[in-house]
């Protein structure tokens, strides 16, 4: 841990902030803030006063408040025209090719805080995430400097948005989140005015850190499987269920493995949201629901693999409570975040298709021998490269670099 | 790449390369392009579009900050504007009107996708194991 790193007063952004906000990268935010808090670091987060990414109604009070001994500082989101987002961001979404002027009126329109961007100055690192959202690009175009971003970046149309890419270039420096977010940022950056875009500093890759926890024991597994009435060994998703996390496709590669399987496997769902499973296969879908932090590594456990359909992932925090838990991935393999994961680690297998995923179950789950190789390789990659203790030490190298 | 995973990778495409010369995966290369994991475009949004279709520039904001003169040039430019701004309201007319069109145009697109996703979802459904090991 460097000294700099010890002694500097630092600025979280998120855009929303809390306990029961869920969210990638505002759960990133917390997880580090209280981490690095706890072991001396001096943080504060700076927040807006709202919880809902839709409305973005500012519902919480202004003003300070200790969470989990971090301190927590929340600022009213500034005037927008939310119809306008609305309008732009599914433009882009849609492949719409906006100006320049109309990218900054996108951005101009997205959740943002005034009083934020004059309080960061008060700091000497504001570390702002993610990419997506105003409060980090308006932090970067007020104070560059002093600013790193945690950019979360997927690949999405609005991440090739030429503002996004000026912001990635503007900012300090970026901490990226795994080794295939840093593929992404180079292709990224390589179509980007004419191949000549450049980075002010090299990114680091720092990521979410894991404590060390014990494998939940085979009585704890069978007893969640009973509590919630679905046979051990059951295919997992965890994660939000909507047509971005892949799930429409999921469902249907899972029809398809139905069919092809002589002993197919239910399909549990861990999470919330709107997308449910289509009538055919609904049946064999088991709702658990939101899973208390408790109770979620016997969940895993249970599992016979943890499925993820996601192309749009800059860390896949579910991949490593998975492996904590002893159980193997199988990944989409577009995503080359999570491929890239599985690659090094040894952790799991990725599909492309309704076949390479069909097979691809098959073959984790016919073979115990097959299942438990691939669960510890990715447990082992888990608290080698992302214990919490190295994740620390990467996040203060990289500030004192860019110092 | 780990070795481990790279020959259970290759173990992988061998026993799907050998099933699809079976046949087995023959629908799944035909539905693949069906499958999707971008948002639908709501009605909302739809209605967000709708909402922004109209062009009405606001002829009325024109003003002058400088100081001292800053009131005789704002009453020039307003009078200058009010001028010449017929041709300006004519064409916003022309653009609510294409806007008010495409819009509509593009409902009834929505409209009709909507309802061929309703019946490729009820031709998948009603298509039994049966027939799809057959395929």
């Amino acid at each position: 841990m460097t000294e700099r790193g010890n002694r500097a007063r630092i600025a979280f952004i998120a855009p929303r902030y809390g306990r029961s906000v869920v969210g990638g990268a505002e759960t990133l935010c917390r997880l580090l803030a209280e981490n690095l808090s706890a072991h001396g670091t001096a943080v504060d987060v700076l927040s807006t006063c709202a919880t809902d990414h839709t409305t973005w109604r500012n519902v919480l009070p202004e003003g300070e408040t200790d969470e989990a001994d971090v301190r927590v500082r929340r600022f009213a989101v500034g005037a927008r025209d939310g119809r306008t987002f609305g309008a732009l961001h599914s433009a882009i979404e849609h492949g719409v090719h906006l100006s320049y002027r109309d990218q900054v009126a996108w951005m101009a329109n997205s959740a943002w805080a005034p009083g934020m961007i004059e309080a960061a100055h008060q700091y000497d690192w504001v570390v702002a995430m993610p990419y997506l959202f105003g409060t980090s690009f308006w932090q970067v175009v007020a104070d560059p400097d002093r600013t790193v971003l945690i950019p979360c970046l997927h690949d999405e149309p609005h991440a090739r948005q030429s503002v996004i890419l000026d912001s990635l270039c503007s900012a300090r420096g970026l901490m990226l989140n795994a080794p295939g977010e840093r593929d992404l940022v180079d292709e990224l950056l390589a179509g980007h005015r004419g191949g000549e875009a450049r980075l002010r500093n090299d990114p680091s890759i720092v990521g979410c850190g894991f404590d060390e926890t014990p494998l939940p024991s085979t009585a704890e597994a069978l007893a969640f499987a009973t509590r919630h009435g679905v046979e051990r060994g059951y295919i997992l998703y965890a994660g939000r269920r909507e047509h971005g996390k892949g799930v429409a496709d999921m469902y249907a590669h899972y029809r398809r493995y139905r069919e092809v399987s002589p002993d197919p496997r239910p399909l549990a769902l861990m999470g919330s949201g709107d997308l449910a499973p289509p009538a055919d296969i609904a049946p064999h879908v088991v709702d658990l629901g939101f899973v208390d932090i408790n109770e979620r590594a016997a969940a895993y456990a249970a599992a016979g693999v943890l499925v993820q359909p996601s192309r749009l992932e800059s860390f896949g925090m579910v991949l490593f409570e998975s492996w904590l838990a002893g159980t193997p991935v199988l990944v989409n393999e577009r995503s080359s975040v999570l491929r890239r994961h599985c690659e090094v680690s040894g952790g799991g297998l990725w599909f492309g298709d309704a076949a390479t995923f069909a097979e691809g179950l098959e073959l984790i789950l016919e073979a115990p021998e097959v299942r438990a190789s691939l669960a510890a390789a990715g447990r082992e990659y888990t608290l080698t490269e992302f214990r919490w203790g190295a994740v620390r030490d990467r996040f203060h190298s990289a500030l004192e670099a860019w110092s | 790449m780990n070795p481990e995973v790279a020959a259970l990778m290759a173990q992988l495409h061998e026993r799907v390369a050998s099933k699809r010369a079976a046949g087995l995966y023959a629908v799944d290369d035909i539905q693949q392009p069906l499958a999707t994991e971008r948002e639908p475009f709501l009605a909302e949004q739809l209605a967000a579009v709708a909402g922004l279709a109209e062009i009405s520039p606001n002829l009325h904001s024109i003003g002058s900050t400088r100081r001292g003169i800053g009131g005789i040039v704002g009453k020039v430019k307003a009078t200058l504007v009010r001028a010449t701004s017929q041709p300006l309201i004519e064409m916003g007319d022309q653009s609510t009107a294409f806007n008010a069109v495409l819009v509509s145009y593009i409902s009834q697109l929505a409209q009709e996708l909507a309802e061929l996703r309703e019946e490729v979802a009820r031709l998948s459904a009603d298509r039994g194991p049966e027939d799809t090991r057959r395929a």
